[in-house]
């Protein structure tokens, strides 16, 4: 039957319906939220906000990536994707202002991903991972050939800079929390309009939602196109934190981990809430299982050499509890959390 | 009465197996056509290489005095042709959201089908048709759950979110209940008689048939066998023999 609504809300137009925050608790938990963010580069270490930056930087890809999951369109070539924004970064950075070089960024990945993803009209499912599979190692291919002639295949990235002024840590950090919350309204928002529910309905039975007026080719391209904008965006603000770019950094790996950690853990079809915590699984298991795993090494000599299995199979374990006890990813416990809050003190 | 919609000489094979054999129809503007017939007959299909999502091998269709024989399915939709299926095509997400995507047929511009304003008349239209369809307390329930009486509606008001001027309904009644077979009736006269749509209409309940069809073409074995009103049909001896044999 009809669902459950928070108590006491009375939505006088459909835009009020379609809001992102409903009650004033909503706003509330948001400006918590935000004022913890904006505090965080002068309460905590430099590296704290390195990881919410690299936190940030995962979550934008996933972001895409959800979008083009939940319309059943699997995608193993984001990493690839990223490295097409973060090199098209690294290039023109010395040229043209961060302002330009992202979003440039950002469309080159969008035209590599609708080239790649041209045969999804055709292919579907298990293919399409083999057919981005590929595409990921045709991508890799053509990075390392270009950066041919350079040592190591670094390149390097001009710092972040508008007028001679050289971005300081916090001044990046807020750069990259106004990025990903842009992004993440934007992509909430594609979600509330036809356009998104449509992506929706191309999953599992195109072929009917074209009967039904779905354009397959022009929703299909878009989803690529949105998907693949927002891996170049992340690659392109990987490119500008790390200060250099390798092809080394965006392997086939990288691309299960943003669509098996990220997307499914995270909460598909939870394009921001699902995405952000997709991403912080990704940065903050891996970081604390690296340093559970470098505290043990000492003490276990044995373990020598297999220290970096050990951390994959701690990885691995906690995303099998996760998807466990929480089929749905983790954007289902917080669907539980504010559906608590949303009919406290009346939850029955 | 201007025909619609017209098949004209339709031949459909898949392999070796002949599904459409020849077929000719004719649909008048506002009219409700059954198309009926023993199971194979080729009813189904028929409508699938209306709607586009088959290509007949040989023949043309006909809509509004324009050859769409060759037009994609989405294509078809645009231009005024609705298809509702035997088994409805429901996705994950509540009843507004499965009825407010038929707005991508009448909004073709992405861009602005991303803005806020395409949103909220997507879903006053919505909210018209789920009051039309009768679905108010269902309109945030998780479609995929609901049983097949209301599945069937939120297709039906998807299609009429881009204001079809055919609709194609194929077994609409089909695992309905007495009270919702009822209810489908009610929506597919007041469709045709309040806001004038063409129907062609796919259905195996010969009664329901014989209270809403003004004229029924009898189909067996790939091939039209009969043609006329209601009554004069099921008093065809060819219509018997196909029904209950020799």
């Amino acid at each position: 039957m009809s669902e459950s609504r928070p108590c006491g809300v009375i939505k006088e137009s459909y835009e009020k319906d379609m809001a992102f925050f409903e009650k004033p608790f909503h706003y509330f938990a948001i400006g918590i939220l935000t004022a913890i963010l904006l505090l965080v580069p002068y309460m905590l270490p430099e590296f704290y906000v390195n990881i919410l930056m690299l936190i940030a930087i995962f979550g934008i890809a996933i972001m895409g990536l959800n979008l083009l999951t939940n319309a059943y369109l699997f995608s193993v070539m984001h990493a690839a994707l990223m490295g097409v924004g973060a090199f098209t970064t690294a290039f023109i950075s010395q040229q043209v202002p961060f302002y330009i070089a992202i979003p440039i960024s950002g469309i080159m990945a969008a035209l590599v991903s609708v080239f790649f993803g041209l045969p999804s009209l055709r292919i579907k499912v298990f293919y399409l991972l083999f057919s981005t599979t590929a595409a990921q190692f045709i991508i890799e291919w053509i990075l390392n050939w270009l950066t041919r002639d350079i040592p190591g295949s670094a390149v390097y990235t001009s710092p972040i800079a508008i007028a001679n002024h050289q971005f300081t840590m916090p001044e990046k950090y807020y750069l990259y929390l106004t990025i990903t919350a842009i992004l993440a309204y934007l992509i909430a928002h594609i979600n509330r309009t036809p356009l998104g529910k449509a992506m929706v309905m191309m999953a599992e039975k195109d072929y009917a939602a074209q009967v039904q007026g779905v354009n397959l080719l022009k929703f299909k391209t878009l989803a690529f196109a949105i998907s693949g904008f927002y891996a170049g965006v992340a690659g392109s603000l990987w490119s500008y934190l790390l200060g250099l770019v390798t092809p080394e950094h965006f392997p086939f790996l990288m691309s299960w981990e943003l669509l098996g950690v990220g997307v499914i853990v995270g909460g598909l079809g939870s394009y921001v809430w699902g995405s952000i915590l997709g991403s912080i699984m990704i940065i903050v298991v891996t970081q604390l299982t690296t340093i559970i795993v470098s505290a043990l090494a000492p003490h276990l000599p044995w373990l020598g050499a297999s220290a970096f299995g050990l951390r994959a199979l701690m990885y691995g374990v906690i995303i099998a509890l996760i998807l466990i006890l929480e089929p749905r990813g983790l954007a289902s416990l917080l669907r539980k959390v504010k559906r608590y809050f949303d009919l406290w003190p009346f939850s029955y | 009465m201007k025909t619609i919609l017209e098949v004209k000489d339709v031949y459909l094979y898949f392999g070796g197996v002949t599904a459409l054999n020849g077929v000719n129809l004719k649909l008048k503007e506002g009219e409700i056509l059954a198309l009926v017939g023993p199971n194979g007959s080729g009813k189904t299909s028929l409508l699938n290489c209306i709607c586009g999502f088959y290509k007949p091998q040989k023949g043309r269709i006909i809509y509004k005095d324009r050859d769409i024989t060759k037009l994609p399915p989405h294509a078809r939709a645009e231009i005024g042709i609705g298809r509702v299926f035997q088994t409805p095509y429901i996705f994950h997400g509540s009843v507004i959201d499965n009825i407010m995507v038929g707005y991508v047929t009448k909004q073709k511009n992405p861009f602005k089908l991303m803005r806020m304003k395409s949103a909220v008349e997507a879903r006053e239209m919505a909210e018209r048709l789920i009051e039309f369809v009768e679905l108010e307390m269902y309109r945030k329930s998780e479609a995929l759950g609901l049983p097949m009486g209301i599945r069937k509606r939120i297709e039906l008001a998807r299609v009429l979110m881009w204001n079809p001027d055919v609709l194609l309904l194929d077994e609409p009644t089909s695992g309905l209940s007495i009270d919702e077979k009822r209810d489908m009736a009610r929506y597919i006269l007041e469709l045709n008689e309040v806001h004038e749509k063409s129907i062609l209409l796919v259905e195996h309940d010969l009664s329901l048939v014989h209270d809403i069809a003004e004229r029924v073409i009898v189909m067996d074995a790939g091939v039209e066998i009969a043609e006329g009103s209601p009554q004069e049909v099921v008093k065809n001896p060819e219509v018997i023999k196909a029904y209950l044999g020799e």
